[in-house]
């Protein structure tokens, strides 16, 4: 039988398909944003004074070292549910225009925010801005690797971004919104698709 | 098409020209390494083929077959050589070129 000649472009983007096939990447980045969003919400339930500043003294360091966690609990999990029925396949390194392009849009956005905030920006823009960056940094996988799914969150994303622009919260409380309801809804996309994926016979190993 | 191009059509990578082959140096030049059920799936060849063209490949070293275990499982992990991407990227811009004119 003659074979056609493959689309290398497409052929390039597979990867990227194949690592969010199984919704484990929304199910871990979920579970890292509903963390953050407690992390930061339980002190309010804490009483002032003593509690709030032993939980303060070791909150951070969990905080900073959830992303590694993440990262190693995705990777046990990867090779618990995808690699047999998927098949298994490791990054290729990032070129390094791409990651000081990501690290120049990263210090942009971080040098933005400060700017309105010494120019003395209402704070609460603060979680509707967040909420904005995050519908657009969503629509990369859309547009770059056609991961469709993630336009759901994008969509869930601005319409957060303009709920919390029509009604205001302070700061926190609106940072907080932002990273339960974001994250839950990753966690709930993560899910339906790892369930999905779940469905599959297991490939047969070489 | 010029008689030069018509030559620089002659001249093209035989190992890489072949659709199946190219499909799996394309494949493999994506990732750092990648295991064999990755490449079966997304080839859509069957195990056979998929060995034979493997196996093309790894005799022109344009790539690296290692044979592993993932605990009791066997595992074999592919990865392109350097021989190979530099194979891939000069048919890629070859082709390119010659399409366009």
């Amino acid at each position: 039988m003659a074979q056609s000649y493959p689309d290398l472009e497409d052929v390039g983007r597979r990867w990227q398909r194949h690592w969010n096939i199984d919704g484990l990447s929304e199910l871990t980045m979920g579970g890292l944003w509903v963390l953050w969003g407690v992390a930061f919400g339980l002190p309010k339930l804490l009483p002032e004074g003593g509690w709030t500043k032993v939980y303060w003294s070791f909150a951070p360091l969990v905080l900073m070292a959830s992303g590694a966690a993440s990262s190693w609990v995705m990777k046990r999990l990867k090779e618990k549910f995808t690699y047999r029925r998927a098949g298994y396949a490791a990054p290729a390194e990032a070129r390094p225009l791409v990651r000081i392009s990501v690290a120049g849009l990263a210090a942009g956005i971080a040098a933005g925010v400060a700017l309105l905030a010494r120019r003395g920006a209402p704070e609460e823009l603060a979680a509707p801005a967040l909420a904005l960056v995050l519908a657009a940094a969503l629509l990369v996988p859309v547009i770059r690797w056609r991961l469709t799914h993630f336009a759901v969150l994008s969509g869930i994303a601005l319409v957060l971004s303009f709920v919390l622009g029509a009604a205001p919260l302070p700061l926190d409380s609106g940072m907080i919104a932002v990273l339960l309801t974001m994250g839950t809804a990753s966690m709930v996309v993560g899910w339906i698709r790892l369930r999905r994926f779940l469905r599959l016979p297991p490939g047969d190993a070489e | 098409m010029k008689p030069e191009d018509l030559r620089a059509l002659t001249e093209v990578d035989r190992v890489i020209h072949e659709p199946a082959r190219l499909l799996i140096v394309a494949l493999l030049a994506a990732v750092k390494e990648a295991d064999f059920v990755y490449v079966l799936r997304e080839s859509g060849l069957t195990k056979g083929n998929l060995s034979s063209h493997l196996a093309k490949l790894e005799e022109a070293r344009y790539i690296e077959v290692e044979k592993t275990y993932r605990g009791k499982i066997p595992l074999t992990l592919l990865r392109l050589t350097a021989a190979g991407r530099e194979a891939f990227e000069g048919y890629r811009k070859r082709m390119n070129g010659l399409l366009r004119q």
